[in-house]
């Protein structure tokens, strides 16, 4: 693998540049004393090329930068690390320190002898990251070739991606048990409804709320109230609200609720299905039900399609957790710095960059005080 | 054996050595002889130096004190000796026959010369170098002391600098209220300049002025090394090529500025001699003298 950084060191002969560039001056030609010089025309002086080093320290300082830019897109600094141990400081230790006692006895599997790193989001960690998969995709190349990774980490760890992680060096994740069942609080979900069929809605409600086994909780209510603000307000009115109440989302059964902007009240490609319109207002974005069809209050499949629609569009997609996995290397793995994404190429080798940084700073100040 | 004189400047720094074998050579029948008698008064002893001729030590007071002593003379002279040395970096210029032989080298020797003569006449003498927009002052006086003292300046001269301005040398020429004569010697390339107007006021003055104008025979026929860069050593911006084409320039230009100050010194009734720094001394001072003694 680390052969296929080397193509950067093509880039070698650059150090040439500098070395050129500050052996070669120009300058001019010696000139003989002329007393009757003011009897001659005066001419420009002539120049010459003088091959001579100077300025050692400035050209060791470029060389020096050159190397350093080197080094850092072509990466290989860091391949020194061998078989290491991940242990996230959000693992139960008792669990932690009875993989580590397993592993010891474990015949043929030389995982005494790796380095172990602690893995948490805080300074304190030497590595500083909630997302162990990630930044091992970033760093994989400071390793030596052959080398494993074993991550013990928590149940909350972050999260996966959906597709298998591909990796340089085999990945062994083993995931702690939850300790405790998982107790989730219940989300609640304020819902504002202005209707004859109020108690109708309610039991709507309520019966999602069995379905999910209790993980959402409806407050059902018939006055919106600014301490309180609604996810959800049902209109079933043909007088316009009051402009005070504010909902993201508003089901209205007339149009004439809203007469100005229900005329705007466009088809959309889910909503179309189930009957409705959708126009945005200024107090929040109405679904608009068409006035042949009703709100499928006692249709269970209309209902829950409704339902299933509404907390789609309202939820924020979720990632997979953490999952005890073994992946071995990958042949097909990310080869070069320069095959990574431009923004994560920008966090790779913090040390290079800083020593760059530092050196730049160093030409600077030695060129000026040469000039000085 | 005759030793060329030319050689040994060239080869010699002591102008005492310089000043005997030309001094020799001139003879004595060329100048007015020194005044002894009634206007030579006995003046004071003092301790022998190395340099003072040995007939005038004191023979008895030796055998008295087993000592040293010469016996200084004073005369009272209404003629003063001024020797006018450029010594500006162009007189910096050396002999490409004679190469460690400069302007200044040979300008000084021919000072030293002048001013042994004025020594042996019983003339006072002073010495005026002109160098890095000063006047380097040394009073008039007379005696082996103060050739001495000439010939250490001289000495001690490098040349460097331009010459002064006008300023500068007018705040020197107090010695103009008694009468002199002047001997300036240098290259007179940047004429008209300050040094040129302060010899024609003094002549004007009714001082005796006399000019000796200093040359390489490289420059005199343009026989410069080509394809080599110049610079003038008083304008160091100033670069210039020689090559066959810029020699017909060249000594047109020399010409047209030669005749000019030839011209210039003539109408003003100055003796001006132009002497290449490669001839003999002391046929230039010969002939020097001998063109201020027709002046």
């Amino acid at each position: 693998m680390s052969i296929l950084f080397s193509w950067w060191w093509l880039g070698l002969p650059l150090l040439a540049l500098p070395i050129w560039w500050h052996r070669q001056r120009r300058q001019q030609k010696t000139a003989k004393s002329l007393a009757t010089a003011r009897f001659l025309d005066q001419t420009d002086p002539r120049l010459q090329t003088v091959w001579r080093w100077r300025q050692l320290l400035l050209l060791a300082l470029r060389l020096l930068m050159l190397l350093c830019l080197l080094a850092l897109v072509a990466g290989i600094f860091y391949r020194g690390r061998g078989d290491t141990i991940f242990i996230s400081q959000h693992a139960d230790k008792n669990w932690v320190q009875q993989q580590l006692n397993q592993l010891k006895n474990e015949p043929g599997s030389n995982w005494s002898a790796a380095a172990i790193e602690s893995v948490c989001a805080e300074a304190n960690c030497s590595i500083q990251t909630d997302q162990i998969l990630s930044w091992l995709a970033l760093h994989q190349h400071e390793w030596k070739s052959g080398s494993r990774w074993l991550v013990l980490a928590g149940a909350k760890d972050g999260q996966m991606s959906a597709n298998l992680p591909k990796f340089a060096h085999a990945l062994e994740l083993r995931v702690a048990p939850m300790t405790t069942p998982a107790t989730l609080a219940p989300l609640t979900i304020s819902v504002v409804v202005k209707s004859a069929r109020f108690s109708d809605w309610q039991a709507w409600f309520t019966a999602f709320e069995q379905t999910l086994d209790g993980r959402l909780h409806f407050d059902v209510r018939e006055q919106w109230s600014k301490n309180a603000p609604a996810s959800l307000i049902i209109w079933e009115s043909s007088l316009p609200p009051i402009m005070e109440w504010q909902a993201p989302l508003w089901w209205v059964s007339e149009a004439s609720a809203f007469p100005t902007v229900s005329k705007d009240a466009r088809e959309a490609v889910v909503l179309s299905e189930l009957g409705l319109r959708v126009f945005d207002s200024v107090q929040g974005r109405v679904w608009l039900k068409s006035a042949k069809a009703d709100w499928p209050l006692y249709d269970m499949e209309g209902a829950k399609r409704l339902f299933e629609t509404w907390r789609s569009l309202q939820s924020l997609p979720q990632g997979f957790a953490m999952q005890t996995i073994s992946v071995p290397a990958s042949t097909d793995v990310i080869s070069s710095v320069s095959e990574m994404p431009l923004d994560k190429k920008a966090n790779l080798d913090s040390y290079w960059i800083l020593a760059l940084l530092i050196l730049f700073c160093l030409e600077r100040s030695v060129n000026h005080a040469r000039r000085a | 054996m005759t030793l060329d004189i030319a050689t040994l400047l060239a080869h010699s720094k002591d102008l005492d050595l310089i000043v005997r074998h030309v001094l020799a050579g001139l003879g004595h029948g060329l100048h007015a002889g020194r005044e002894r008698g009634a206007g030579v008064e006995f003046s004071e002893y003092r301790a022998y130096a190395p340099g003072d001729e040995w007939r005038r030590v004191d023979w008895k007071l030796l055998a008295r004190n087993d000592r040293y002593y010469v016996r200084e003379a004073e005369r009272d002279s209404h003629v003063a000796v001024w020797f006018w040395l450029d010594a500006s970096a162009s007189m910096n210029e050396a002999s490409q026959r004679f190469a460690s032989v400069s302007k200044l080298a040979y300008a000084r020797a021919v000072i030293a010369c002048l001013a042994a003569v004025a020594q042996r006449q019983g003339d006072a003498f002073g010495l005026l170098i002109a160098q890095h927009g000063r006047i380097d002052y040394t009073p008039a006086s007379r005696g082996p002391r103060q050739l001495q003292r000439v010939m250490s300046r001289l000495n001690q001269t490098e040349a460097g600098g331009d010459l002064p301005d006008s300023a500068t040398i007018r705040a020197h020429l107090h010695f103009a209220r008694a009468p002199s004569v002047v001997f300036a010697i240098g290259d007179f390339l940047d004429t008209p300049s300050a040094t040129t107007e302060a010899l024609l006021r003094l002549r004007r003055m009714q001082h005796d002025v006399r000019a000796l104008c200093l040359r390489t025979e490289a420059e005199v026929k343009a026989d410069f090394p080509e394809n080599i860069t110049y610079c003038d050593p008083e304008a160091p911006e100033h670069w210039v090529a020689f090559d066959r084409n810029a020699k017909d320039v060249y000594l047109q230009k020399a010409q047209a500025h030669f005749e000019q100050l030839r011209a210039n010194c003539r109408s003003a009734d100055i003796p001006f001699l132009e002497a290449c720094i490669e001839d003999d001394p002391a046929k230039t001072i010969r002939a020097f003298l001998r063109r201020a003694g027709r002046a």
